[in-house]
């Protein structure tokens, strides 16, 4: 087997002759002939998505503010109010948003805990299957000086941490308030579920992406109230629209002492409670 | 102008750099995104056009007028039906019956709301059950609190 040595190499110039090499003026003035060729296919194929892409993007002026039929989101900005006092813990409400959501077993959008405090401030907190089935009487190691239920859920923050560090733009906040999820975006890393300071997130079992409470947004949409605030029997759980004038719930926010929850972490939830004792975490 | 032509091969590689971005952003953003912000707006559509479970208020009274009337009259009349039957689309959809409606008459469901607990309201109407059921003679049995409430209106 010969073995080739750089000596024994054609002289440069007798290679250049014997293959048809172009040179790198040529290279490059023919390449960028059949790039641009190319690409001018691509555009001209593409142009109407392209005109698409560009009002997504903002390059056009935008069409109208409202794209969802029948429903203007520029004129309503929802807020929750929970009066503590009233509720009597029957978790008609948990029941009603696992129906509405489909919301898997075990798993909670909203959810009611029961807090019993005693005269020395023990504080003891149950919340068994969310007080979806209601709640038993029990029997405290301590006495029990004061108790009330306290329904959760999303606070639908103006601040929203979740949305903030999602990497996908998978989270968002509408125009009219309420923090969604895109299923089909979201990647399921669960990186807003430990951003959220009040554990209204969840990993879907399922889908394998971010889950919560979407305030019944396709109820909202066709004028229905959430299904939580629907099926409350006592009025403890009230949806408002600071946007509609003479706003029963606004009118309530405004004007009567209510408690937003972890307010030194400013992330301004739009759930506000009455009622609230000061134990309740 | 006899550089011409090396500034023509400049505007002409940005052209070039500019159009492979577009195109490659493209390809990457799915539709919508960044319409309203840093999400794609057809996700909002797609919440909306969810299909509702449970109906509004006024849904079950178009077909049952009595109860509805009785309900409203009474204690009951803030609860809505659904709570103590079932959401609405188990039993309409599109406005054709598709199953009978569930009646639940267990005392376990009376007892969800009306069971004495401690962290209820005081004014709330609260019985321990089910003693309060044996303190009037009645039987354990399904349906017990109908013996002598009627649920669509406690006082009558």
């Amino acid at each position: 087997m010969p073995t080739i040595q750089a000596n024994n190499l054609p002289p440069h110039g007798d290679r250049e002759t014997a293959l048809p090499v172009l040179d790198r003026r040529g290279f490059l003035k023919h390449g960028t002939r059949a790039l641009g060729a190319s690409l001018a296919t691509l555009v001209l194929c593409d142009l109407a998505e392209l005109m698409e892409m560009a009002e997504a993007t903002g390059l056009t002026p935008e069409p109208a503010a409202s794209v969802l039929a029948g429903y203007d989101w520029t004129k309503h900005r929802y807020v929750y109010l929970v009066d503590v006092r009233k509720c009597i813990g029957c978790g008609a409400c948990v029941r009603a948003c696992a129906q509405e959501n489909n919301v898997p077993r075990d798993y909670f959008r909203t959810w009611v805990e029961r807090y019993e405090v005693s005269r020395t401030g023990e504080v003891s907190v149950d919340s068994p299957n969310g007080g979806r089935d209601g709640f038993a009487p029990h029997v405290r190691g301590h006495d029990v000086t004061k108790a009330f239920f306290f329904p959760k859920l999303c606070c639908h923050c103006t601040y929203t941490p979740c949305v903030q560090l999602c990497p996908v733009g998978a989270s968002y906040r509408t125009l009219d308030g309420v923090v969604l999820v895109d299923e089909k975006r979201c990647i399921g890393c669960g990186y807003c579920v430990q951003a959220c300071p009040y554990g209204s997130r969840f990993i879907h079992p399922v889908t394998h992406t971010a889950s919560k409470c979407t305030l019944c947004y396709h109820r909202l949409t066709r004028g229905l109230l959430p299904a939580c605030v629907q099926a409350c029997p006592v009025k403890a759980r009230m949806l408002g629209d600071t946007k509609k004038v003479g706003d029963e719930v606004a009118e309530i926010i405004a004007t009567q002492t209510v408690r937003i929850l972890q307010p030194e972490l400013l992330t301004e939830p739009n759930c506000y409670y009455i009622g609230l004792s000061a134990e309740a975490r | 102008m006899e550089h011409a032509k090396h500034i023509i091969r400049a505007i002409l590689l940005l052209v070039m750099a500019v159009v492979v971005f577009v195109l490659v952003r493209h390809f990457l953003y799915p539709n919508s995104f960044g319409l309203h912000g840093h999400y794609r707006f057809d996700s909002v559509a797609e919440y909306a056009s969810a299909a509702p479970v449970h109906g509004d208020k006024g849904s079950c009274a178009a077909c049952h007028e009595e109860q509805a009337a009785t309900l409203t009259r009474g204690k009951h009349g803030s609860v809505s039906c659904e709570v103590c039957h079932a959401p609405l689309s188990t039993h309409v959809q599109e406005e054709a019956r598709v199953a009978p409606m569930l009646v639940d008459r267990s005392m376990q469901l009376c007892a969800t709301c009306h069971q004495k607990l401690v962290a209820r309201p005081n004014g709330f109407p609260q019985v321990v059950l089910p003693d309060h059921a044996v303190e009037k003679g009645a039987q354990i049995t399904n349906g017990v609190c109908q013996e002598c409430h009627n649920a669509h209106n406690p006082s009558e």
